[in-house]
């Protein structure tokens, strides 16, 4: 027993219980309008607040040219070291050239995925 | 009903705790309360699925990475089903971001007291201003401490509060304390009512913090709306 009488006084978790007044609260989330939400948009992206979401295709350069090619920007990434016989491996780049790929993991892609693999 | 963001481009700033214990104190209170986990780590997502898994309720509607083209579609349905809705958003500079902050009654930006937290939440006030600018009105917005050290204040912490002050940006007067309880609800997905204090230490310190930013959250709301009325 306290001598002083603070086991009396109410704990902070028992005062209301802790209960928030929500009573008033009628908001609504704000209309936003179309256009203004593009100018908003160009707004953010010039600050540097671009979609950063993966895009399936790049965009295709003209009827029967141009690539179409998947984007793996969120799948993790590795690196192999490859050694072989330098005509195998000419013949490798010549190809990825001729494709204009980007990078060499695109050649291999799509090699593999004419074979279903 | 409100829907609150929370955002700070840089990813570990306290967001998803934040989201999560604010979101805890509003259902504790019996609102409907729906969180859009929009972060790539679904953290609160993950929390809920590991209670469903647990047999164990969850106390609010989660809804898990919409696309940036489902978002907005997606803050409207459950604005006008829920009285709250929460979005934790990506901690990166994303368009996504933008979306959000333009559905929004208050954006929440919460920052740790480090300097590159600071950087970066002031990136997120600038695009609320700029955006703001644009949409013709302002979006309301409020920095708030995620994990402050409860006992001493570091030399960063007071640097980073007193440029804060002097630049008269608005700040919640409460912030999350660095408090075990707030990790423990993710590593055993509880809520701060069913963690015990032999497993977590400091727990009514905890609650009352949760209760004390939740009311400042809610006291924010009443003055928007003030504002908005007049």
């Amino acid at each position: 027993m306290s001598s002083f009488g603070f086991d009396k006084v109410k704990k902070p978790s028992e005062q209301g219980a802790r209960k928030l007044d929500l009573s008033e609260l009628t908001m609504q989330p704000p209309a936003v309008p179309a256009d203004k939400e593009q100018r908003a948009i160009k707004k953010g992206e010039e600050l540097g607040f671009t979609s950063r979401e993966p895009s399936e295709t790049k965009e295709r350069k003209g009827e029967g040219e141009g690539r179409v090619m998947r984007r793996h920007e969120r799948t993790p990434t590795r690196s192999i070291y490859v050694q072989g016989p330098a005509s195998v491996l000419d013949r490798f780049v010549a190809y990825a050239n001729e494709l204009k790929a980007d990078a060499y993991w695109e050649v291999l892609d799509k090699l593999l995925s004419e074979k279903g693999k | 009903m409100p829907v609150i963001s929370f955002a700070n481009p840089k990813g570990g700033s306290g967001k998803s705790t934040l989201v999560l214990v604010l979101g805890l104190e509003f259902a504790r209170q019996g609102t409907s309360l729906a969180i859009i986990d929009a972060d790539p780590n679904a953290v609160i997502a993950d929390w809920a699925a590991r209670r469903v898994k647990a047999g164990l309720h969850v106390p609010f509607t989660i809804v898990s990475r919409p696309k940036e083209g489902e978002m907005v579609a997606t803050i409207g349905e459950l604005s006008q089903s829920h009285q709250f809705v929460l979005i934790d958003l990506e901690g990166t500079a994303s368009r996504l971001l933008s979306r959000a902050f333009a559905r929004s009654s208050l954006v929440l930006i919460p920052l740790n007291p480090s300097p590159i937290d600071a950087r970066l939440a002031a990136s997120a006030v600038q695009l609320v201003q700029e955006e703001g600018e644009a949409l013709e009105r302002s979006i309301p917005y409020r920095l708030v401490y995620s994990c402050y050290p409860a006992a001493i204040a570091t030399r960063s912490f007071r640097r980073i509060d007193k440029e804060i002050r002097d630049e008269q940006l608005p700040m919640l007067s409460e912030g999350l304390v660095q408090r075990a309880a707030f990790r423990d609800i993710f590593d055993f997905a509880n809520t701060l009512e069913e963690l015990t204090e032999d497993k977590t230490s400091g727990l009514e310190q905890a609650r009352q913090n949760a209760y004390a930013v939740a009311q400042e959250v809610v006291n924010a709301l009443k003055e928007i709306q003030r504002e908005n009325q007049k």
